[in-house]
């Protein structure tokens, strides 16, 4: 089991200094790895009255790829993730071109979380198809693990073509972790036949989830792959007692969840964040759920 | 005048500790850049009997982005330069975010030197049209600046369209410096409209060089652009020993060159390669150059 830290920087921006800050105490404290969102685009909101609690502009998402790189040359220990990569608003290649660029960099570090977003204003900026991102995801996935894998790919897809070429370098294993956020019935698929593991990152602890996560064993076992799909769920220091947090934690172990985020600026579906936004709130609340549950990993 | 040195991952390979290694080295010896080259994908050279001197997946390329990511955490003051990248096979929203990223991150040390490539394998796995990469990559450069520049942007060219969204974080250069490379009269009209300088590579010392840069200077008054362009030249410890480098450090210098690569593993045009293809190699000549050199910048 590993408890991940989810970076908080859309509550006070960029700045390198804070970003280092948080990262590193993070990592000092034992927490296993660090979760970065994505989102290239953010609409203004000005002009689109019925927008809701969706991000926007207003919200900072550093790249992941380049923050994660440089996370990398300052925290010698700890893991990297994306929760999640929208990964068909960009080019499956240079994805995983990028992906393993930090895997080598990193010393294979990386664990890759893909989805396929909610916003087309991005995919239109990008000069991407917003209306089959789900089917087309299911292809880059195809091409980025073949990249991976061999100095030199051939494939012709539906949408992608190579022609007898390869990335340098390629991840030293010859793969990147790759684990899917969603839960359409198409990505539990997709994830069983590809992926490692399932960002099950928007539900709460309960029966639902336990079905979700059987239907997923059930495709998975139906893709003859080995062992356990891993799973992954958010858990937050914004709502509840220590006592409670310890035993959202159990519930999860109790029932195969092996990574825990802690996203303590994540205020959607069933989540509570944290009131301050400084790095110090931040460093507060990390520090007061690490000691409170640190005991349970 | 700046000097830079280009990081040899196509002799020395994408080893963390090794492109550390220079990058920190380089900074402490008063290099005032790196730069590195940029392919995505490279082909398979054993099916292509007729490749030539040319890149092949057999040459290491990082991504800038990470790489770049990566040594700004571990360096504190070296600039960083792409040289080039290859902008028209990416998406420009994408890259516009990267290059944003790098320099918040970096303390804007980022300088980003822009092409168009020669291969078009890559163009078809990347899946972007290799035969209208010049006009498209003009278009790319206005997308980028536009969306450096202001929080919202609302664009529609020929092939880009945003409506009403940005990037957050923004550069903290909201200018961010843009040089071409290329030596086409269209490059060197489109450096006049859009860009900062010219990463010259296609003429050694002598008056075809001076002619191309007049060249230049000539379209940049007409643009009423105000002060000169930047120049950039590559040079290497292979041509002729330490009088011979301050011979050409001089020359360059006097003809209003601003910035100057040591560049030791690259051999096609009439650019010469060092024979040592080992990281001491690669140490030794770069501080051989430097400490020759250093009084005359």
């Amino acid at each position: 089991m590993q408890l991940g830290y989810a970076l908080p920087y859309a509550d006070f921006g960029g700045d390198p200094v804070d970003v280092k800050v948080i990262a590193q105490t993070a990592e000092g404290l034992g927490f296993s790895y660090l979760a970065c969102p994505d989102h290239v685009l953010g609409a203004n909101a000005a002009s689109r009255p019925g927008w809701g609690n969706m991000n926007t502009s207003a919200d900072t998402f550093v790249d992941a790829f380049v923050l994660l790189g440089y996370l990398a040359g300052v925290c010698p220990n700890i893991g990297f993730t994306t929760e999640v990569l929208i990964l068909a608003q960009r080019q499956a290649a240079l994805v995983a071109k990028q992906a393993a660029s930090l895997a080598t960099l990193s010393g294979e570090r990386f664990r890759f979380g893909v989805g396929i977003g909610w916003n087309p204003v991005e995919f239109q900026g990008l000069g991407m198809d917003f209306s089959n991102r789900g089917r087309r995801s299911e292809e880059q996935v195809q091409v980025m693990q073949a990249l991976w894998a061999a100095d030199h790919v051939t494939f012709k897809g539906e949408w992608h073509e190579i022609e007898d070429a390869g990335i340098n370098p390629r991840p030293p294993s010859g793969k990147v972790p790759l684990w899917f956020g969603g839960h359409a019935p198409q990505t539990i698929r997709r994830l069983a036949k590809y992926g490692d593991g399932w960002m099950y990152l928007n539900h709460p602890p309960g029966d639902a989830a336990l079905r979700d996560f059987d239907t997923l064993r059930v495709a998975w076992a139906k893709e003859g792959r080995s062992g356990e799909p891993g799973l992954s769920v958010r858990v937050s220091a914004g709502s509840g007692t220590p006592d409670d947090w310890r035993r959202t934690i159990e519930f999860w172990k109790a029932n195969g969840v092996t990574y825990f985020t802690l996203a303590n600026a994540y205020a959607r579906n069933d989540f509570t964040r944290i009131e301050g936004r400084t790095v110090s709130a931040h460093l507060d609340a990390m520090i007061r759920y690490h000691a409170a549950v640190a005991d349970l990993f | 005048m700046q000097l830079g040195i280009t990081l040899p991952t196509i002799d020395i390979g994408g080893d963390p500790v090794a492109v550390k290694t220079l990058a920190q080295t380089a900074e402490g010896i008063g290099y005032d850049y790196i730069a590195v080259a940029d392919h995505v994908l490279g082909v398979n050279a054993a099916s292509r009997p007729d490749w030539g001197a040319r890149n092949t997946s057999a040459d290491c390329f990082h991504d800038p982005f990470v790489l770049f990511g990566y040594l700004a955490s571990c360096t504190d003051r070296i600039g960083f330069s792409t040289e080039v990248m290859i902008i028209a096979q990416r998406q420009a929203a994408l890259m516009a975010k990267q290059a944003a990223s790098l320099d918040v991150l970096s303390g804007s040390r980022f300088r980003f030197g822009v092409g168009v490539g020669w291969n078009p394998v890559e163009y078809v796995g990347l899946d972007m049209d290799f035969t209208n990469r010049g006009r498209r990559s003009a278009e790319q450069v206005e997308v980028m600046q536009a969306l450096w520049a202001d929080e919202h942007v609302t664009f529609k060219g020929q092939w880009h369209e945003i409506d009403d969204a940005g990037i957050n974080p923004l550069p903290l250069q909201r200018r961010m410096p843009v040089w071409f490379g290329g030596h086409a009269d269209v490059t060197l009209q489109r450096i006049a409209q859009y860009g900062d300088g010219w990463i010259m590579l296609s003429h050694p010392e002598g008056p075809e060089a001076e002619r191309a840069f007049d060249t230049l200077r000539g379209y940049w008054s007409k643009a009423g652009r105000k002060g000169e362009p930047g120049l950039s030249v590559w040079v290497s410890n292979a041509e002729g020993g330490p009088a011979d480098w301050r011979k050409a450090i001089a020359y360059w210098k006097s003809v209003g060159v601003t910035h100057v690569t040591v560049n030791n593993s690259f051999g096609r045009y009439h650019h010469k390669r060092i024979e040592g293809r080992s990281l001491a190699d690669h140490l030794q000549a770069m501080v051989q150059y430097r400490a020759a050199v250093a009084d005359l910048l």
